[in-house]
């Protein structure tokens, strides 16, 4: 009975999960424009752009090879393990024992390493600087969510994410300071990561491979969105013996903190204009040094106790 | 009694050291005939292995008697020296049969030195204690010495070589007569004595396996003397004797079970070992030349592997046996990661260099178009050596980030603020490779070509393409299968050199920081990244399906002129910005250390010296034996 529960929840979030992916980019753009005081295009805009896309011819570029061609697809591929991977509504998903947040940290970092090869395979400059760019964030991206992965490891004592939301939502992890300053620093990975550049990576992409690559970046705002959630805020989460009404109310209050992300990011990148990815080596350096205090706090914590 | 496989094995050395003999004695055209056998003893090697790490006890030892009158060697094979016989098999087996398939008609060089190089090292994993040890390192070093290359970086390699066999052999002398109860290959620990002798010979062993790896201070000397070497020898000592540093440091500096020794003693490796791996992902992200871009790309394995030994020696001063498994495992499979992976970049390296007819990132490009198959391959390799799973490299750093997990246990905030670095040393060391591969590949390989030459580069002959794929089916193998291989070939190491069973945390499948808990699985993941990969090309079959050809869109500057039929060299990038900007340090060396390595090694009489040296500290260790 459990198994079966666990594989519907599983194949419930997983469905919820790609429904999701572009309605929260169109939410997110709405958002945007309504803080900027404009009227904001319809939600569903970003899913008729990708129809729109799929039936347009591909252009590729002439020096392309199979890189090319392949990293979309690998792209969507790696990103979608991690959203199938990541809890949204529920605990106890048939995934979650291989949700190590390792593994799904280092499947999204793997993700972003297909596109950059695929941006220098055309042979542009544009290509190249995006590429570039991408990764010399990464030497300060990747630093800042180990301290924060070590820092919630060290206070559940696993590096399940499952076993951490539960945890967290249990009120278990102490000192709770350590997981503030925690949360802090994984949001400014996470906004880093998702930071729009002057210069992207999908430039050498058109028709069918544009959409997938289009599709790839809106889970992969909802992967990032799920895992801070999981992670610092699991208000709310279903237990798998709940019964129909504690799976729906979980559902709803997971509607409700997806909508208070996109609201929080809207309303930060209106604020902070052109929060792009140049600025973001200032903000991750505080985020490396408040992923450091928190795991300095938990040790220090564990010390005295 | 002695040991069937054992005498298998110590056979195997003399028939490769034959036929290594034979190769420079016969004339070129029976050089192909030779390097296939010595490649076809090497495969029987690494099946032997395999048989002593799985079956061996290494309780019985085999004298051989050589040198002078009344001195025999004692030799002995254990399941630690099985895996890492294992390794060098494999990467031997590789590099000799890559070395004949490419070599070229006017190549005057023979294939003497690398097998006999393999051959000395064999012997040097074999030794039971520290003369035959450091006796396989120099005839090694002086092998690869001899194969040939450019004088400063040949004679700058053999003093390396040297010097660790100098060290371990003085490290012995000073241990004298360490007649421990138990396996013959106990004699080879050195260092675990607490006083004066034992901390010089502990300090001994940490300048061998330096030398041997290229630790920290010594990793820009240890670049240097592989600038301009012949590919078959900088990989055997990239790929192969960098590991047997490692070897060098599990053997001798360890404390077998139940000898405490003071936490202190940690220090040195953890912070060399994560200096090591954090220059090396640095220079590699920065490097200009392809060979550059590659050796100092193996110092991270090496120098991550270093920091796993000095959790090793943390669990042996705290008795956290589980923190000592976990990190014996995670330092297993660096080094295998290392050999494999780095072996076939070397190798794959100095082809296309070959191939391509330049050296410098920025002059090649579009290679993948070319040379598909090597280019399949070196991305493998990288693939093995980065921390995304399901590559083994990511496996480690999950065991090794797990034993950062048992900081809390380490004693007061201070030692435990340490782990705090460390953490952030590992994350900071797995992004800068990251930087370093995709610059790797994407400026040498993808792309167009920056030169004419690279695009009429040929694709290897087939022998030496399949040499390569299977090194890179072997890393990716390790990496799906982190569980099998650490169950199958080292528990018994484990068990005997932590007191732990590893059978508890690594299933065949998972890897776990408790037992029965949850924890890392590869195999799983593969399949659900498999599992994805056919629905998301599915979903892009779904859309129009037809492509067009075109110029690719470069920001709207204008066509390239007729002239320039690979367009403007100077529009791609070409490899700068990769890791952000430093501040530049005013942190100037004197001019003598600058002017050392090269005025030891740049000289004929610099090198005779070492040599000397070397003998001398032979000649001490030999009167010091009983």
């Amino acid at each position: 009975m459990t198994l079966a529960l666990s594989v519907l929840a599983q194949l419930l979030h997983i469905v919820l999960v790609l429904a999701a992916a572009p309605l929260l980019l169109g939410v997110m753009r709405w958002l945007m424009a309504r803080f900027a005081g404009r009227p904001g295009p319809s939600v569903l805009t970003p899913m008729r752009d990708m129809l729109r896309l799929s039936r347009k011819e591909m252009v590729v570029a002439e020096n392309a090879s199979a890189v090319t061609r392949m990293a979309p697809v690998a792209a969507c591929a790696l990103t979608t393990v991690c959203a199938w991977l990541v809890p949204s509504f529920i605990h106890g998903m048939v995934l979650a024992r291989w949700a190590d947040l390792l593994a799904v940290t280092a499947l999204l970092a793997l993700a972003r390493v297909v596109m950059a090869l695929a941006a220098m395979d055309a042979g542009t400059a544009r290509g190249g600087l995006a590429a570039s760019q991408r990764l010399a964030l990464g030497v300060y991206m990747e630093p800042a969510a180990l301290l924060v992965m070590f820092t919630l490891a060290l206070l559940a004592g696993s590096a399940n994410l499952d076993l951490i939301a539960w945890q967290q939502q249990e009120g278990m992890l102490l000192p709770a300071a350590a997981s503030a300053l925690g949360a802090g620093a994984l949001l400014a990975v996470g906004l880093a990561d998702i930071a729009d550049s002057a210069v992207p990576m999908d430039q050498a992409y058109g028709g069918s491979a544009l959409a997938l690559v289009q599709a790839t970046e809106a889970l992969r705002l909802v992967v990032w969105f799920n895992l801070i959630g999981a992670l610092f805020l699991p208000v709310g989460m279903a237990q798998l013996d709940q019964g129909p009404l504690g799976w729906i109310a979980g559902l709803l209050v997971w509607m409700a903190r997806m909508a208070l992300f996109a609201a929080c990011v809207a309303g930060l990148r209106a604020a902070v204009s052109g929060a792009t990815l140049r600025r973001m080596p200032d903000l991750l350096g505080i985020a490396v040094l408040l992923g450091a205090v928190a795991a300095v706090l938990v040790l220090a914590n564990m010390g005295i106790t | 009694m002695t040991d069937p496989i054992l005498v298998l094995l110590v056979v195997l050395v003399l028939a490769l050291l034959l036929v290594g003999g034979l190769g420079a004695a016969l004339s070129a055209r029976s050089r192909q005939a030779i390097g296939f056998t010595a490649a076809g003893l090497c495969g029987l090697g690494a099946l032997l292995s395999v048989a002593a790490s799985a079956l061996s006890t290494g309780t019985a030892g085999l004298d051989l008697p050589l040198g002078p009158p009344g001195l025999t060697f004692r030799l002995a094979c254990d399941p630690l020296s099985g895996f890492f016989l294992l390794l060098l098999f494999l990467a031997g087996a590789a590099i000799l049969a890559f070395a004949t398939a490419t070599q070229g008609k006017s190549d005057p060089g023979t294939l003497a030195g690398p097998i006999v190089g393999v051959a000395g090292l064999a012997f040097a994993l074999l030794a039971t204690d520290g003369i035959g040890l450091g006796l396989g390192i120099a005839v090694a070093s002086l092998a690869v010495w001899a194969t040939g290359g450019t004088g400063t970086a040949r004679s700058m390699q053999l003093g390396m070589g040297l010097l660790a066999a100098g060290s371990i052999a003085a490290a012995a002398a000073l241990a004298a007569t360490p007649e421990a109860a138990g396996a013959p290959l106990d004699g080879l620990r050195f260092a675990p004595r607490g006083h004066a002798s034992g901390i010089l010979a502990f300090l001994l062993v940490l300048l061998a396996a330096g030398a041997l790896a290229g630790l920290a201070p010594m990793h820009r000397w240890f670049v240097q003397a592989q600038r301009a070497m012949a590919e078959r020898a900088t990989a055997l000592m990239t790929g192969v004797m960098a590991p047997i540093g490692i070897y060098v440091l599990l053997r001798a500096a360890l404390p077998g079970p139940g000898v405490a020794t003071p936490v202190w003693w940690s220090l040195p490796l953890l912070a060399l070992g994560a200096a090591t791996a954090l220059l090396g992902g640095w220079r590699s992200a920065r490097a200009g030349t392809l060979d550059a871009v590659v050796t100092n790309l193996a110092l991270q394995p090496a120098g991550l592997a270093v920091l796993g030994v000095g959790f090793v020696l943390i669990a042996a001063a705290t008795d956290l046996p589980a923190l000592g498994a976990i990190s014996l495992a995670a330092v297993f499979l660096l080094v295998a990661a290392q050999t494999l992976s780095v072996t076939l970049l070397v190798l794959a390296a100095g082809a296309v260099r070959q191939a391509a007819g330049a050296g410098r990132l920025d002059q090649l490009g579009g290679l993948i178009h070319r040379m598909p198959v090597t280019t399949t391959c070196i991305g493998a390799a990288l693939f093995g050596l980065l921390a995304f799973p399901p590559a083994s490299g990511f496996a480690a750093l999950w065991l090794l980030f797990h034993a950062g997990l048992s900081a809390p246990r380490a004693g007061s905030l201070l030692p435990q603020l340490l782990f705090v670095v460390l953490v952030l040393c590992l994350g900071l060391s797995s992004a800068l490779g990251a930087a370093a591969s995709v610059r790797l590949l994407g400026v040498g390989f993808l792309g167009r070509p920056r030169l004419p030459r690279s695009s009429v580069a040929d694709e290897l002959p087939r022998i030496a393409r399949f040499a390569l794929m299977g090194l890179a089916g072997l890393a990716l193998l390790v990496g799906v299968f982190p569980g099998v291989v650490l169950r199958a070939l080292v528990s018994p190491v484990v068990l005997a050199m932590s007191g732990h069973d590893l059978g508890a945390r690594i299933g065949w499948m998972t890897l776990a920081p408790v037992a029965g808990a949850t924890g890392y699985a590869p195999l799983p993941l593969a399949l659900l990244l498999a599992l994805a990969a056919g629905a998301s090309l599915w979903l892009l079959r779904l859309g129009r399906r037809d492509e067009r050809l075109g110029s690719a869109w470069s920001g709207g500057f204008a066509a390239p002129p007729a002239w320039l039929p690979f367009g403007d060299p100077l529009t791609q990038a070409g490899g700068g910005g990769f890791v952000p900007d430093m501040p530049r340090m005013r942190l100037r060396r004197p001019a003598w250390v600058r002017t050392l390595p090269r005025r030891l090694a740049g000289t004929g009489p610099g090198w005779t010296m070492l040599a000397i040296t070397a003998g001398m500290l032979l000649v001490a260790a030999f009167l010091e034996q009983p």
